[in-house]
């Protein structure tokens, strides 16, 4: 986003971004946004809380095209052909039976909550998860960036370089969705613990279990044996979808 | 087309808070490849619509409709549309979800869901134990979890607990910490009330899944001092 000389530097619209990068120059008395920070989330312009319309959407050249991919929430994936930043992952599974008994889904969202994320932070989780060996999400949009085998980016993606430009590209969040098998589950987590203490931002962790026919949670005993610790809240798919997933017995 | 991420989970806040927190979610599967490709064959328009009528009979407060690749590509009753305004411009792909603040509210759709027999994945977003408890009384067994282990790397950026608690209510992110204070700020010095904090905020929510009623009530504690200062 850009802000046009129209501005009456009324600066109303600096608190509406969600990554505080619209900035007011008290010197030049000036509001601007600043283009390294900006995510191109559109929330400032869709707020309409400009009172002359100045903000204003510049055409994007890659890479900031990757700004609006993983910012905006309409944005249409090529990968998936969905809009947003991942995939159905568990909200379909009684129909798709994406995740089995024994299998676990991790999701990690980088720059989550209200932060942003740099996309080359992903390369330091991926890297540390390809030498487990975890089966990476192949419809999630950020899975097209790496070469699963090795976790690394790959040398140029769609005719573009995957190069410094390319990783210090800030968007609002991604997600690294794959999924490993139940056993491997405390080993993952580690591993994720590790890593995190290493990336320049935050993510959001999340595991996907398959419920057993009673509706209980199979990892649940796992771990609070071991001590993780997970939210009293989160999101449970009810089984109400036809047709149902053969998981057999 | 779909929007789709975890959005709707990472809520964060106390039981007490949470319990007045539940997003019910409708949608169709459109990963063709692993579904043998049987919704083409549905009438997810159809099916969409009659969730949201289901739905809005239980006084959500908040829902919203998303429509791929129109314009407007949603309406939310946070924006102040309302569901007349929603229905006819629905299509197969529509996201459709809403928002409750009572456990109650959540039974009554799933009994009214399951009667329906529409065939579409629903998921709530609730506390677990809350929410099992809704699928037994409905005579439903939870089929898949999506547990979240919490925020973990840079914690010193992300903000302080209550405004924390407001802008994971937008799992996309669009809320901004900054105007939840901003807001606070205005609801202080009587410029603003709690509930019109509320709603403003849950305009910014593209999909209609943030929680207005909570976000006032969390408005209105940190105005009053309550959870702290909001630096």
């Amino acid at each position: 986003m850009k802000i046009d000389n129209g501005c009456v530097r009324c600066r109303q619209c600096i608190p509406y971004c969600p990554v505080a990068a619209i900035i007011y120059d008290d010197g030049k008395y000036l509001v601007y946004v600043d283009q390294d920070e900006c995510v191109e989330c559109s929330v400032c312009r869709n707020s309409k809380v400009c009172p002359v319309d100045a903000i204003y959407q510049p055409e994007l050249l890659w890479p900031r095209t990757l700004k609006a991919k993983w910012s905006s929430v309409v944005y249409v994936h090529p990968e998936t052909n969905i809009q947003g930043r991942g995939t159905d992952e568990m909200k379909t599974n009684d129909v798709t039976g994406r995740f089995k008994p024994g299998e676990i889904g991790f999701a990690l969202e980088l720059g989550r909550p209200s932060t942003g994320a740099r996309l080359g932070e992903a390369e330091k989780v991926t890297v540390i998860l390809a030498e487990l060996g975890v089966q990476f999400e192949p419809m999630n949009p950020l899975t097209g960036f790496i070469d699963t085998e090795t976790g690394r980016f790959l040398e140029s993606w769609d005719g573009h370089p995957l190069d410094n430009e390319f990783r210090n590209t800030k968007v609002m969040t991604y997600i690294i969705e794959f999924k490993a098998a139940e056993e491997r589950m405390l080993e993952v987590i580690e591993a994720i613990r590790r890593v995190s203490q290493e990336i320049d931002t935050v993510m959001s962790v999340d595991l996907i279990v398959k419920c057993d026919e009673n509706g209980g949670i199979p990892v649940a005993p796992i771990l609070d044996q071991e001590g993780v610790s997970y939210y009293i809240n989160g999101k449970t798919n009810v089984g109400l979808g036809r047709p149902l997933y053969d998981f057999g017995s | 087309m779909k929007i789709e991420m975890t959005h709707t989970l990472h809520r964060v806040g106390d039981r007490e808070s949470l319990k007045k927190d539940y997003v019910v979610y409708g949608l169709s599967a459109q990963d063709s490849e692993l579904t043998g490709r049987a919704h083409e064959k549905r009438d997810t328009k159809e099916v969409h619509t009659r969730f949201m009528e289901i739905c809005m009979k239980h006084d959500p407060v908040n829902a919203g409709c998303i429509y791929p690749s129109s314009d407007p590509y949603s309406l939310t009753l946070a924006k102040g549309n309302v569901f007349d305004e929603m229905k006819p411009r629905m299509l197969p792909f529509t996201e459709t979800l809403t928002v409750y603040d009572d456990k109650e509210k959540v039974l009554a759709v799933l009994e009214d869901l399951k009667a329906a027999d529409l065939g579409m994945s629903i998921v709530v977003s609730g506390i677990f134990d809350e929410v099992d408890e809704c699928c037994r009384e409905a005579g439903l067994a939870r089929h898949t979890v999506n547990i979240a282990l919490g925020i973990w790397g840079r914690e010193d950026l992300i903000p302080e607990r209550k405004v924390l608690d407001v802008v994971t209510m937008c799992g996309h992110g669009l809320v901004s910490r900054h105007l939840v204070k901003d807001f606070v700020d205005k609801v202080r010095k009587g410029l603003l009330t709690a509930d019109e904090a509320g709603t403003k905020l849950g305009a910014q929510c593209v999909c209609g899944a943030f929680n207005t009623k909570r976000a006032a009530d969390l408005i209105r504690e940190m105005a009053s001092g309550g959870g702290g200062p909001v630096k």
